[in-house]
């Protein structure tokens, strides 16, 4: 993060002067710094260069050890998660989400969830937006029945052939045109 | 003391000595340069121009070129547009429908306040402080679904986006953390590994204290009675029946609020975390404990 | 004797590559051997140890997988650096061996921040809230004041149009009168002589000067009657109120 941030500045690097360093808090905030105080912000920079020596330090800090202290919820809040966490069945979704449905298990083919219960179907978009395709990946099972019967609905739905481009070994069906949102109710109506 | 003892001297000088005139003046010493006669030895063959080259031949290149390889004053390019960009804040956005969509995906727990560390725990919101990045942007993208009860905290809300929160019953907050502070809040884990104690959070910038103190945007320095009395008007612009806070039984967690110089809830600036031994250390030196609250 | 080694591959496998490694697992190893305290058996038991361990990791790397502090003497100039020791109490706390009093920033450091803050943050939140109302404010003023200076020009917007007219139409009509004169003092001087004279010819010139200085004063004339004709008629006028005064 802080070589992102200075290579970001490097022009700023360049002409900063005697110096060389720039000031973390000040190029924010725009305030000026006295030259004395250059010292200061010389060790604003976390280096184990800039650091001091443990030796040198006689500061003994009177603390108080809080062993299981009641705001260990606050820090446990802070902590990420180990695994994606599960989601609890509810009565509806606001956002216009719809979870998996048992029923789907049943189907010769199966359309498996990314790992964060999406659909899998995308829109790849080329040649300066002159190209669109919708790709549904994460294929299982009868990859062409699936092909034939997404071709039927997707013609009868939008009256004309729509080409496609089967990849068994990679598990996707690659549709010629922008079909997404056609797909994806195909999808959730099977129970996806 | 010196000088004063000089200008007598060159006064008494001036009286003894005898009248100026032409005899006796003659100019600092450098005054005339023999110009250089372009015959002879010095002056002829070359006439000063050395050998061969541009130096001889007068035909230099133009300023800066360098021979072919792309120039120095080339070869950063420049882009009118961005000008002063480092200079502005920027806030990556977070539409409410991304909220809903975490929040029924049980990535966000509501049933705590909301702040930016607990949106990028979720793992759908990324934001980079060093580029820049003040935090989020709570956009009104899905304003019209938006049906949670939450406490939120965050760093920009559109008017329509605060309606549609305080329409639902909750209660949204706008706050400002220094770049310091929101590097910590975004990898809180590898901060408490670090073994430092909890810094204090900065107040805003002067462009930004209008912004953060006023009841509009419900900025957290903001005046409790104007907030409740703008929830009213904008309850009555958007047409919806304010929520009454204190009826809800979550009303504590609803009301719960930073401190301005608070980075976590709940943990106070000077404590130091330790995740191996979980437990945690509060300073009771008076220096500390002076300087952490200040 | 591959059958024999499998089984300890395997458990090692899992030791050294469990994320939250702990010594739990080697502890449950020595769990069914009876402990010998005499200096011989521990030897013994330290040897085993070294030969069960066949990860070839390097001590330090093999500590840190095991959730112990790398190294426990200083290698290295950065393990003697404040920020180390910080980080070495983070990661492993109390078995770390460090003093946590490090944890927190040195009376310097405590000045030092003091002094950036005073710099890079001069301002109270109730200076700047003001200096932005004021600046609010001022902005207000100067478009108000700016308003109004323009709504008060634009009430006379419709009398300095006619100024500006009338002061053309004078000044054309001035031009014209004066064409107009010369023109026609220049054809009376051409009557006056009969024959086609050139205008520029010095006979002619001198005609139009005397003919101008003649029309100047009977101009001059014209003007003076005028001037006394209205002193006569203000005397009258006067003459006539005193009468109606004294005969009230």
């Amino acid at each position: 993060m802080a070589t992102v941030w200075r290579s970001q500045c490097a022009f700023a690097r360049f002409f900063a002067g005697k110096t060389g360093l720039i000031l973390n808090n000040t190029a924010d905030l725009g305030a000026k710094v006295r030259p004395d105080s250059i010292s200061v912000s010389k060790r604003l920079y976390s280096n184990y260069g800039n650091s001091p020596f443990v030796r040198r330090i006689q500061e003994q800090y009177a603390y108080e050890v809080v062993k299981n202290p009641p705001e260990w919820s606050y820090v446990e809040r802070l902590l990420p998660f180990e695994g994606i966490p599960k989601v609890t069945p509810k009565d509806c979704y606001p956002s216009g989400w719809i979870p998996r449905k048992e029923e789907a298990s049943n189907l010769p083919y199966f359309l498996q969830r990314t790992k964060n219960e999406e659909l899998s179907i995308y829109l790849d978009i080329s040649c300066r937006g002159m190209r669109k395709i919708s790709k549904i990946k994460k294929i299982e099972g009868d990859i062409w029945l699936l092909n034939d019967e997404l071709k039927e609905y997707l013609k009868n739905r939008y009256n004309r052939y729509i080409e496609s481009r089967v990849h068994e070994l990679a598990k996707f069906i690659e549709f010629k045109g922008d079909y997404v949102n056609a797909l994806k109710e195909w999808a959730h109506s099977k129970g996806f | 003391m010196g000088s004063r003892q000089i200008t007598e001297k060159s006064l008494a000088m001036l009286r003894s000595l005898p009248r100026i005139s032409i005899g006796n003046l003659r100019d600092n010493p450098g005054h005339k340069k023999n110009s250089k006669r372009g015959r002879g030895q010095h002056g002829g063959d070359k006439h000063g121009a050395g050998n061969k080259g541009s130096g001889q031949r007068m035909n230099y290149m133009r300023l800066g070129y360098e021979t072919g390889n792309n120039p120095f004053y080339l070869r950063m390019p420049q882009e009118h547009y961005y000008r002063g960009h480092h200079f502005r804040r920027q806030y990556p956005p977070l539409s409410l429908q991304q909220v809903q969509l975490l929040i029924d995906k049980n990535r966000l727990d509501i049933s705590k306040p909301v702040d930016i560390a607990s949106i990028v725990k979720s793992g759908l919101y990324n934001f980079f402080p060093d580029q820049k990045h003040f935090g989020v942007n709570l956009t009104d993208e899905g304003v019209d679904n938006f049906a949670a009860k939450i406490n939120i905290e965050v760093q920009w809300a559109s008017e329509q986006v605060i309606a549609a929160i305080e329409r639902n019953g909750g209660v949204i907050t706008t706050a400002y953390y220094d770049p310091h502070s929101l590097f910590l809040l975004k990898d809180p884990k590898q901060f408490f590994e670090n073994g430092q104690s909890i810094p204090r959070r900065m107040i805003p910038p002067p462009d930004a204290i209008e912004y953060y103190t006023s009841a509009k945007n419900r900025g957290y320095l903001a005046d409790p009675e104007e907030i409740s009395q703008d929830r009213l008007r904008l309850a009555q612009k958007y047409g919806y029946e304010l929520p009454k806070l204190e009826n809800d039984p979550s009303y504590e967690m609803l009301c719960e609020r930073k401190d301005p110089r608070q980075i976590f809830y709940g943990l106070d600036p000077g404590w130091v975390i330790n995740l191996k031994d979980q437990c945690i250390l509060k300073p009771k030196d008076e220096e500390l404990v002076r300087f952490f609250a200040s | 004797m591959n059958r024999y080694i499998k089984p300890k591959l395997l458990r090692s496998y899992f030791i050294n590559t469990t994320r939250s490694s702990t010594t739990a697992p080697e502890i449950e190893q020595n769990e069914q051997v009876t402990i010998d305290d005499t200096e011989d058996a521990l030897a013994k038991e330290a040897e085993i140890e070294k030969k069960r361990n066949i990860s070839r990791l390097s001590k330090a790397h093999y500590d840190v997988m095991n959730g112990r502090r790398p190294y426990e003497e200083p290698k290295h100039i950065a393990h003697l650096t404040v920020k180390f020791n910080r980080k070495m109490y983070g990661k492993y706390g109390a078995a770390s061996g460090v003093n946590p009093s490090i944890c927190w920033p040195t009376q310097k450091d405590i000045e030092e921040k003091r002094e950036f803050e005073a710099v890079a943050f001069p301002f109270t939140i109730q200076e700047m809230i003001a200096t932005a109302a004021q600046k609010r404010r001022e902005e207000q003023l100067k478009i108000q004041q700016r308003d109004n200076e323009i709504a008060t020009k634009f009430a006379k917007l419709e009398q300095w149009k006619k100024e500006l007219q009338e002061k053309m139409a004078k000044k054309t009509a001035e031009v014209e009168a004066a064409k107009i004169k010369k023109e026609r003092l220049v054809e009376e001087v051409r009557r006056h002589f009969g024959f086609t004279l050139d205008p520029r010819d010095e006979r002619f010139q001198q005609m139009l000067v005397k003919r101008e200085k003649e029309q100047k004063k009977r101009e001059k004339q014209a003007r003076v009657e005028a001037r006394e004709k209205l002193m006569i008629a203000k005397l009258q006028q006067k003459k006539g109120e005193v009468a109606e005064k004294s005969s009230e």
